[in-house]
């Protein structure tokens, strides 16, 4: 059934969706779509006349060349390594029955509390060549090298444990989905431990495999943090080296076109996997899912094998926040020293942020900007989402396809494309200069949001079942009555769950902070960041630790106010609804409100928060449709 | 030969399945039916070896299998929702045992275009996603998967209960058919009663883990040992005291103290033009509602101190079809198909 008035001449008729479209379309033509033409005619276009003397440049030039290779070594060996690790810890505390996964779980969990920057900044602080780590290794052995992690290696190492978070949100949602049924069927048909997992399990999981890939490529192939903290000299890949030519008006030449051959491997890689993924049933087809029980492992060695690998990988993931919590209650002697006593301990740190407005002026220029952008992106993309969903005709399928640019250029070159942009009158915007003031970081935040924020919404919209909206229409409700009281209350735990997940990861935010940031007002990644290229160990060391326990915590909140609360409002709900027996007969709400997290962890399955998904813009389906959550449905068991 | 030997399942506190003892005979069609949480299922899953009992034994063709692996004891299985594997097509869905136990592709080839003649499955369909084909033909997937191993005992759990009625009807028959065709011995678990009656050669009928009574389909159905299995099998009246007092003073002798009940069918107007008056005690009556049903209509009649239910065939010859709310009507009930219970001990106190 289509629906009637789905024409922009409808949308026109409404002044509130009219506004908000002309405001949005604006939006994308100036900052999304115009500064990266901008781009591309500053290099290729340098004089106002045709020019590709860059590419020889480019070509010549060592530094450039051998950040291409680094960079796409590093996307290549993180793409397997953060799958292997990944999917491993995903199957030892979610599908195989290990003793003690609820403890792996919270160690393995401690990447979604802190990221970026943050999380290299801590590893360095731990195992770097002034870290606690290091610090005893070499009292033992007095001759090792101090700076044994740097290189590539370590970065290879620190991504690797960074990116498995994708997994652990991602993949669990998508494993809780395997049908147990075909696992007992295979079971009983024959099949090995290992061979149902590789045959069935593994199998489904494809998807979601893909779509990790992707954005762990990506994330390699834009790689700064890491590198610029841990690689040393040698193993500098592109988006450190933009950063780098950025910086010189003579080399900003270089600096877009590398930019340009990162969007455009980007594009490739998007449409290899997009057509790869293509083909093929991962969902389940059954009517009836029934839920996952976890599996024993028959083999004792190879459990006991699993158990130490598991364990391990557990005390690698554990050991950095742990020292980390407790070199924040202690002062800049015990950190150098890595010695603690209990003289050593102290609020001090803590102390000296709180009254002290410059040390504690990072944080809330971190705060006000995550809350601004996540703030603007989700009421925006609201109404966006709902114009997208009501109207769909080819010009709102244009501006849905414009919104998804970000996750299809990378963050660097929209960074780049921004600065370079505004820093002339630009007409589009009342002929301001926006380069250097502290308004471009806010729009680099809000255009970094904007696809994983309508994505959601989107399918959030799409989730609410038509006839709700019916029902509304046909008691008279007009279009925005049934936005504002009807729809809206049923996407609205969604909107505020993605605006806590946006705010979280753009507070310690390093890689657009550092092209877009205002000098006098640096967020908290760049201040981290400065604190840990410091030769000396002081009292900013110190600080750091703070900053990062104080993040960690923030995260905690807002992944606890997301995921952990949720469910237990779930268990209540049900055992509310079981009160209420079938008098209820639409449980719409419910089903909006108890499949937000579920939802969001569907829709980013197809597309993970920050980077491209193999998935073109078009209506998510399945994480539209599919709000049901697979519990053994009327079987006597 | 399956036999349940004092299988015990408990889950914690909970016992699923409290000392089943059943014998199934081979070749023969057996149903597990019974409500929601009746343990049918346990039953089932402890069989094919998902469960392990906490006690008791269960013997397959003369061998204890209650230690066994699932894949090890014979059995093949079709699950309440066909877990198919939709990462592959048909013939990998249907190779897949097979493939487990590495036979030769050759080999593999043939059988499994063999099964899947004899389940009707083309060879079209063969490369088909799961998520191409229908409901039924997914079930005839998920049968020949569960036969390729040519097991000597087929369990299917309620294998219908996903399906649209037609389908479900539809499916009941070929299910049966193939049965047959087999000459396997089948396991079957479901809800519905007339499911059960209309394939099984026979029925368990299943209460809170315990067998209320075992039998033919008609055994079951014309002479429930228990009331719950008369209740749970097909509709029936209860007969209110008054009923009961009617019915005696026309000579019944039933019992005061027990419950009586009798099925909606069995009651028969007292004449119809062409039919002599049945045997049985006459009653007056008059038509509360009709319910129209197409071929048959349900009216609800009010005798005595209460309310029957009589369920007559659309067929005007016989007269019944132009009984109308306000009418009065005879009925007849044949004391002989008064089916009567004890009322269990505490509720006899009460």
């Amino acid at each position: 059934m289509r629906r009637s008035g789905t024409s922009m001449g409808a949308m026109f008729r409404s002044p509130l969706f009219a506004v908000v479209f002309l405001v949005v379309a604006w939006f994308v033509v100036t900052f999304m779509v115009w500064p990266n033409i901008r781009l591309l005619l500053q290099v290729f276009r340098p004089e106002g006349a045709w020019s590709f003397d860059v590419f020889p440049k480019l070509f010549s030039s060592d530094r450039a060349m051998q950040s291409l290779r680094n960079s796409f070594l590093l996307a290549v060996v993180l793409s397997v390594s953060v799958n292997v690790v990944g999917t491993f810890i995903v199957l030892v505390t979610r599908y195989f029955d290990i003793k003690g996964s609820r403890i792996l779980f919270v160690g393995f969990a401690t990447t979604l509390l802190y990221g970026g920057v943050v999380l290299v900044s801590g590893y360095n602080l731990i195992y770097g060549p002034r870290g606690f780590v290091t610090t005893i290794l070499s009292r033992f052995f007095p001759g090792m090298d101090t700076a044994w992690f740097t290189g590539f290696l370590a970065v290879a190492l620190v991504s690797t444990f960074a990116g498995t978070g994708n997994h652990l949100l991602f993949m669990t949602n998508a494993l809780s989905k395997v049908d147990f049924q075909t696992i007992e069927a295979a079971k009983q048909l024959g099949a090995s431990t290992w061979g149902i997992l590789w045959r069935i399990v593994l199998p489904v999981l494809r998807p979601i495999i893909f779509s990790i890939t992707i954005l762990t490529f990506l994330g390699g192939l834009g790689a700064m943090a890491a590198p610029l903290i841990l690689g040393g000299p040698d193993s500098q890949p592109i988006t450190p080296m933009i950063l780098t030519f950025s910086n010189s008006l003579a080399s900003r030449d270089l600096a877009a076109t590398l930019a340009l051959f990162l969007g455009l491997a980007t594009m490739v890689l998007l449409a290899v996997l997009n057509r790869l993924e293509r083909g093929g049933t991962y969902f389940s087809v059954s009517k009836g899912p029934v839920a996952l029980t976890k599996q024993t492992i028959r083999n004792p060695v190879a459990n006991a094998i699993v158990h130490v690998g598991a364990y391990l990988l557990f005390l690698i993931y554990a050991i950095p926040p742990g020292p980390i919590t407790i070199f924040s209650f202690t002062d800049a002697a015990a950190i150098a020293s890595g010695t603690i006593s209990w003289e050593s301990f102290t609020l001090e740190n803590y102390a000296k942020i709180v009254p002290a407005p410059t040390a504690f002026r990072p944080f809330l220029i971190s705060m006000g900007y995550s809350a601004v952008a996540s703030g603007t992106v989700v009421i925006a993309m609201l109404f966006v989402a709902r114009i997208l969903q009501r109207f769909p005709n080819t010009v709102t399928r244009w501006l849905e396809y414009l919104l998804h640019l970000p996750w299809v250029l990378p963050a660097t070159m929209i960074a780049l494309a921004l600065i370079i942009t505004f820093s002339t009158p630009q007409a589009l915007v009342a002929g301001q200069v926006l380069t250097g003031t502290v308004v471009i970081l806010a729009i680099g935040y809000i255009i970094e949001k904007i696809p994983f924020t309508l994505r959601m919404l989107k399918a959030s919209f799409m989730g609410i079942p038509e006839s709700v909206e019916e029902a509304a229409s046909i008691l008279g409700a007009s279009q925005f009555y049934t936005f504002r009281r009807v729809l809206l209350p049923l996407v609205l735990p969604a909107a505020t769950a993605i605006a806590a997940l946006n705010f979280n990861s753009l507070l310690d935010n390093y890689d657009t902070a550092v092209f877009l940031a205002h000098p006098f007002f640096q967020p908290l990644g760049i201040f981290i960041r400065n604190a840990t290229a410091n030769e000396t160990i002081n009292d900013t060391t110190a600080l750091t630790f703070v900053y990062t326990v104080l993040l960690m915590l923030i995260s905690g909140v807002t992944m606890w106010l997301v995921y952990g609360r949720s469910t237990t409002s779930r268990r209540r709900r049900r055992t509310w609804l079981r009160g209420l027996g079938s008098r209820r007969a639409t449980p719409a709400h419910a089903t909006a409100t108890t499949a937000t997290t579920q939802r969001i962890a569907d829709v980013a399955a197809g597309k993970p928060d920050g980077a491209p998904a193999a998935l073109p813009p078009a209506p998510a389906p399945s994480a539209g449709t599919d709000t049901s959550d697979p519990t053994p449905g009327g079987k006597s068991r | 030969m399956i036999t349940f030997d004092d299988v015990t399942v408990t889950y914690g506190d909970f016992t699923a399945l409290p000392q089943l003892d059943l014998t199934i005979d081979e070749g023969e069609f057996f149903t597990l039916l019974g409500p929601s949480g009746c343990g049918k299922s346990t039953a089932l899953r402890t069989l094919a070896g998902f469960v392990t009992p906490s006690r008791g034994r269960i013997i397959v063709a003369g061998r204890d299998v209650t230690r066994a692996t699932p894949d090890k004891r014979g059995v093949g299985m079709v699950f309440q929702n066909y877990a198919l594997f939709p990462s592959m097509n048909v013939r990998d869905n249907i190779a897949f045992g097979l493939a487990t136990r590495r036979t030769a592709a050759a080999e593999l080839r043939r059988r499994v275009d063999e099964i899947a003649e004899q389940v009707n499955l083309s060879p079209e369909q063969l490369d088909k996603n799961i998520s191409e084909l229908s409901g039924g033909q997914q079930q005839r997937v998920a049968i020949a998967r569960a036969l390729i191993l040519k097991p000597s005992i087929l369990l299917l759990d309620e294998p219908l209960s996903n399906l649209d009625a037609k389908l479900r009807q539809q499916l009941r028959v070929q299910l049966k058919d193939l049965q047959s065709q087999f000459g396997i011995t089948t396991v079957y678990v479901t809800h519905d009663q007339d499911e059960a009656l209309s394939m099984s050669d026979r029925i368990a009928v299943m209460n809170q883990g315990r067998i209320e009574q075992f039998g033919a389909p008609a055994e079951l159905y014309d002479a429930s040992a228990s009331e719950f299995v008369c209740t749970f099998l097909g509709d029936v009246n209860r007969l209110t005291p008054g009923q009961v007092e009617m019915l005696n003073a026309g000579g019944a002798g039933l019992a005061p103290d027990r419950r009586h009940y009798v099925r909606v069918e069995k009651i028969r107007p007292e004449s119809s033009a062409s039919h002599s008056t049945p045997r049985g005690v006459p009653l007056q009556g008059r038509v509360r509602r009709r319910r129209y049903e197409g071929a048959t209509s349900t009216f609800e009649i009010e005798v005595g101190d209460g309310l029957l239910q009589v369920i007559r065939i659309m067929d005007d010859a016989l007269g019944t079809g132009l009984w109308s709310p306000g009418d009065d009507v005879r009925l007849v009930i044949d004391p002989q198909q008064v089916l009567s219970y004890t009322p269990p001990v505490e509720e006899a106190a009460a």
